[in-house]
């Protein structure tokens, strides 16, 4: 006898907001640095500028201590800061460290 | 960090996600869970710690820097729609045998046959509750799937549950979905496992056992709940082992323990239920989530001066990692669960005992030198990390007070915070002297009580 | 009427969406679709039951519709033949091996599986695909860039080491194709999985303007009898240990003679790619030309020395090419050279593997490369004990 069956799962209600535009170029551009304070990002942020600033002419870092820790004991605060932060240093783009 | 990145992108600023390789899944699935499932990563390969300055520069110049300049240029996929069957469409047709493969096969059965749920089957559970089909009782991580009154019927119905459980059923996902009880966590490493405890007329109404056996399989109404239970963790929150589950050992579900209410009636103490503040001769839903259990046989005694001591050394002993749920990460969120006898319960009430006062005589005898409480959650498993001892934690405002009435570390210390955290039930074999006593996990699964509404009928 | 219980293929990523529903999108934006009609089109469980009268044809007919195939008929991922691959490791079913780009589904050792079973694979070259799987997912390999251009690029597999014989690999007689099941099915495996699982649908995805045969199936395994230091051994294995190598190659150039004709023919447009993105190179060498070669005191480093410093393009040549006029950012070695261009960087960026028939006459095979950034990733290849004793 052939029965047919329900599934028996429940509807994902996963909201997906779209990102922000891409930048068309990094030339020119003001890129921030978001650090969480771990896993050698003090390391890793100097090599990338180096190499962006080599291929991106006029590319402008700004330095991870401008922000503050994006881990720390302080973590609500600094993200609740970090737009107008942005906004102030005229930030085009960040690189945000260090998912681990 | 990735937190910070979804604050960038909601403020208009593109990011990019310095991710170590080992974490792409997890970000992934953060990253979703922040309602931003296009966040882009640039990989940082390997595991840092390892790497030398060399290898690391190396390896950023190589790999990382394409994926930076990626991620802030490149036009990320437009985020389509999920797309997955309808809550209760008809999925399949074939044989029962057939069935129960292919439900085995898609993970949407823990192994053991089930119940074909056909409309027919899922109407009957339905018509026991006078709710609507898809009312939302809430909705579950970690799929965030909802879980409607439909869905509880249909894995009703699979466990092998009879229609008049839907109120039961529907009273333990809003459990489930409560946020205070804390689903999310039930895929944790230590793979606690939950215990129902039902109370009110309904035990005697749909045949739960409450006698001798109460933990045992053997009775539809304990037995199936309990399977219900973790098919619903399975099918509607969404927890698969070697997925989501990362159970190390984990448990297989338990079965429903009903209290014994003629006995507590008897004694004039009070239910489960009532002290998770609902009126007397409620009909309820407990859940908590345990760690483990076990028998404390023989209790042996006429006096309660010959009983607790032995009774509390049950949840001593039983109780060991678990107090990072008394102090520390989680202020007085342990809470034990003893379970005595009938009999045992009333040799204590002869004496002129509560329920609560046996649950101070237990605060007084459940206690273990400060120096192993600190080893437990310091030197033996870092989970507080630093080594704190109980004085730095009450300092700290992270344990209270009398945990550190003075800095020997040979004093005894309470293993809860307050005498009311011991639960006590009563049930099992109302003429052997044994009790139970079951470890919990704190938070991570609280004590989470809701009423079993009956339909009018 | 028959029934099928097929373990579905195709990538569903960490967060539960499927590629599919991307790909039909991508499909539909191109005018693709009447080349797989039913994208997107399938039941959203790991498993689906097939039901017809001849349900192999059915399940390739359907698997077809729906993007699932390069082309060419598959062997339908059974339960059981899944169950029989999966057990040719030690590794969980659901254990993810990484994230294929560019839309990320994840490579479960079940999903991979399914597609050699698809691609026509034994069990017991199941742990060579793993191995081979495990190296493409490397970020040296650029996954999201072979996948994406529109350059004409395809994941070469060496299998160096003592399993490749036993697993049934083929160094010998027609190395490169067709003919042994092995070399095949897991070159085809690998393709499989990059399409299913990463998405690189044709035209939709991958953008490759012409393609290759490579983009079929390109596994080789090395002659173990050379007479120079198997590849495994020059990158630092165990001689008892076996490996896959992964080189991201433009077609194979056949070559008869000797290294000055392979010299000729790298230096030339074909090696554009290979000087603009600092590529590592391939030249395979029958075992007559190996032999020769050792015979007069050559080892392979002195091989691959002589076709550095002799393989050189002109300057002028050069500055002819298309790709130099519309590509700005050569490396300085190659802008900075005097009156000719190396092809490679170093010698080590060519790799020497001794393959091909036992015959009398001097053939090599030079595979130009292609892509950020310089890529020869290496895996150890890991049987059970009880599928090679």
């Amino acid at each position: 006898m052939l029965e047919r069956v329900l599934w028996p799962r429940g509807r994902r209600t996963v909201t997906a907001r779209p990102v922000a535009p891409r930048l068309d170029t990094l030339a020119g551009k003001t890129i921030g640095q978001l650090w969480d304070d771990l896993f050698r990002g003090d390391e890793i942020f100097p090599v990338l500028e180096g190499a962006l600033a080599q291929r991106f002419p006029g590319v402008k870092f700004v330095d991870y201590r401008t922000f503050g820790s994006t881990h720390g004991a302080e973590e609500h605060e600094v993200l609740r800061g970090l737009p107008a932060r942005m906004r102030e240093h005229g930030v085009d783009a960040v690189i945000s460290g260090m998912a681990c | 960090m990735l937190r910070a990145s979804a604050v960038a992108e909601e403020a208009g600023v593109p990011s990019v996600s310095l991710t170590c390789e080992g974490f792409i899944g997890q970000a992934a699935t953060t990253a979703t869970g922040l309602g931003l499932p296009g966040l882009p990563v640039a990989v940082v390969p390997g595991h840092v710690d390892v790497q030398t300055v060399d290898e690391l520069r190396a390896n950023v110049l190589g790999v990382t820097v394409e994926g930076v300049i990626q991620g802030l240029t490149a036009a990320p996929d437009k985020t389509v729609e999920l797309v997955e069957p309808e809550p209760g469409e008809v999925v399949f047709e074939g044989t029962a045998d057939e069935i129960n493969r292919f439900f085995y096969e898609n993970s949407w059965s823990d192994g053991l046959p089930i119940v074909p749920p056909t409309a027919a089957r899922v109407e009957e559970f339905l018509r026991r509750t006078d709710r609507d089909a898809d009312e939302t009782l809430g909705v579950l991580l970690p799929d965030r799937r909802l879980a409607t009154v439909r869905t509880v019927a249909i894995n009703g119905v699979m466990a092998g549950c009879r229609p008049e459980y839907m109120p039961v059923l529907i009273a333990l996902v809003e459990a489930m979905a409560d946020p205070r009880y804390g689903v999310e966590h039930s895929g944790n490493t230590p793979g606690a496992e939950t215990l129902i405890v039902v109370n009110g007329p309904v035990i005697r109404r749909l045949g739960f056992n409450y006698q001798q056996g109460a933990l045992r399989d053997g009775f539809q109404a304990n037995t199936s709940i309990g399977r219900f239970w973790r098919l619903y963790l399975r099918n509607v929150a969404g927890f698969l082992p070697h997925r989501t589950d990362k159970a190390t050992f984990g448990n297989t579900w338990r079965v429903v323990l009903a209290e014994n209410e003629d006995a507590l009636a008897r004694i004039g103490w009070t239910t489960i239920a009532q002290d998770q503040g609902l009126a007397a001769g409620a009909n309820a839903v407990t859940v908590s989530r345990f760690t483990g259990g076990t028998v404390l046989a023989s209790v042996f005694g006429t006096r309660p001066e010959q009983m607790i001591p032995y009774l509390a050394d049950g949840i001593t002993r039983l109780v060991a990692w678990e107090l990072m749920f008394t102090v520390g990460m989680a202020l007085g969120a342990q809470r034990p669960l003893l379970v005595l006898s009938p009999i045992l319960a009333e040799t204590l009430a002869r004496a002129g005992l509560t329920k609560q006062d046996v649950q101070r005589r237990l605060f007084e005898h459940a206690r273990i030198p400060a120096s192993r409480f600190e080893r437990y959650i310091g030197e033996w498993t870092n989970l507080a990390p630093g080594r704190p001892t109980l004085g730095d934690l009450v300092a700290r405002g992270r344990a209270a007070p009398l945990f550190a009435e003075s800095d020997d570390p040979g004093r005894l210390v309470p293993v809860v915070a307050r005498a009311e955290d011991i639960m006590v039930a009563v049930s099992g074999d109302p003429l052997r002297t044994n009790a139970y006593v079951f470890a919990h996990n704190g938070i991570l699964g609280f004590p989470t009580t809701k009423p079993v509404r009956l339909p009018a009928r | 009427m028959e029934a099928l219980w097929v373990v579905l293929p195709t990538g569903q990523r960490a967060a539960g969406g499927w590629i599919d529903d991307t790909l039909r999108q991508r499909a539909e934006e191109r005018g693709l679709l009447s080349r797989t009609p039913l994208a997107g089109v399938f039941p959203r469980h790991r498993v689906e039951v097939v039901r017809a009268p001849d349900p192999i044809e059915e399940v390739n007919e359907r698997f077809e519709a729906r993007g699932w195939t390069d082309g060419l008929p598959v062997t339908p991922p059974t339960l059981a033949r899944v169950e029989a691959m999966c057990a040719a490791t030690a590794r969980a079913p659901s254990e993810v091996l990484g994230e294929v780009e560019p839309l990320r589904g994840e490579a479960t050792v079940e999903k991979v599986a399914a597609n050699a079973v698809m691609a026509g694979c034994r069990p017991e070259h199941f742990p060579v695909v793993l191995a081979a799987v495990q190296a493409v997912l490397d970020p040296a390999f650029n996954m999201r860039g072979v996948q994406t251009t529109d350059e004409n690029v395809a994941p070469l597999l060496i299998v160096s080491g003592p399993l490749a014989g036993r697993l049934g690999l083929n160094a010998g007689f027609g190395a490169l194709g067709p003919g042994w099941r092995a070399n095949a099915t897991i070159g085809r495996a690998v393709r499989l999985v990059m399409l299913n699982l990463g998405g690189g649908w044709p035209g939709a995805v991958s953008l490759a303007g012409l393609g290759q045969p490579g983009r079929y199936t390109l596994c080789l395994a090395e002659r173990e009898d050379s007479p120079w230091p198997a590849l495994h051994v020059e990158l630092g294995y165990r001689p008892e240990q076996t490996t896959v190598t992964v080189l991201r190659a433009e077609t194979a150039i056949n070559v008869t003679g000797g290294l000055a004709e392979v010299a000729s023919v790298m230096a030339s447009a074909a090696s554009a790619f290979t000087m603009l993105h600092e590529g590592r190179v391939a030249v395979v060498v029958a075992p007559f030309v190996a032999r020769r070669l050792a015979a007069e005191g050559w080892s392979k480093d002195d091989a691959r020395r002589w076709l550095h410093e002799q393989a050189r393009v002109p300057v002028a040549a050069w500055q002819s090419w298309w790709l130099r006029a519309t590509a700005r950012q050569w490396p300085a070695w190659v802008t900075g050279a005097a009156a000719t261009l190396p092809v490679v960087k170093e010698a080590a960026d060519i790799t020497l593997v001794v393959a091909g028939a036992d015959l009398a006459i001097p053939q090599l095979a030079y595979f130009p490369s292609w892509g950020f950034p310089p890529c020869g990733v290496t895996r150890e290849v890991v049987a059970p004990i009880d599928l090679v004793g």
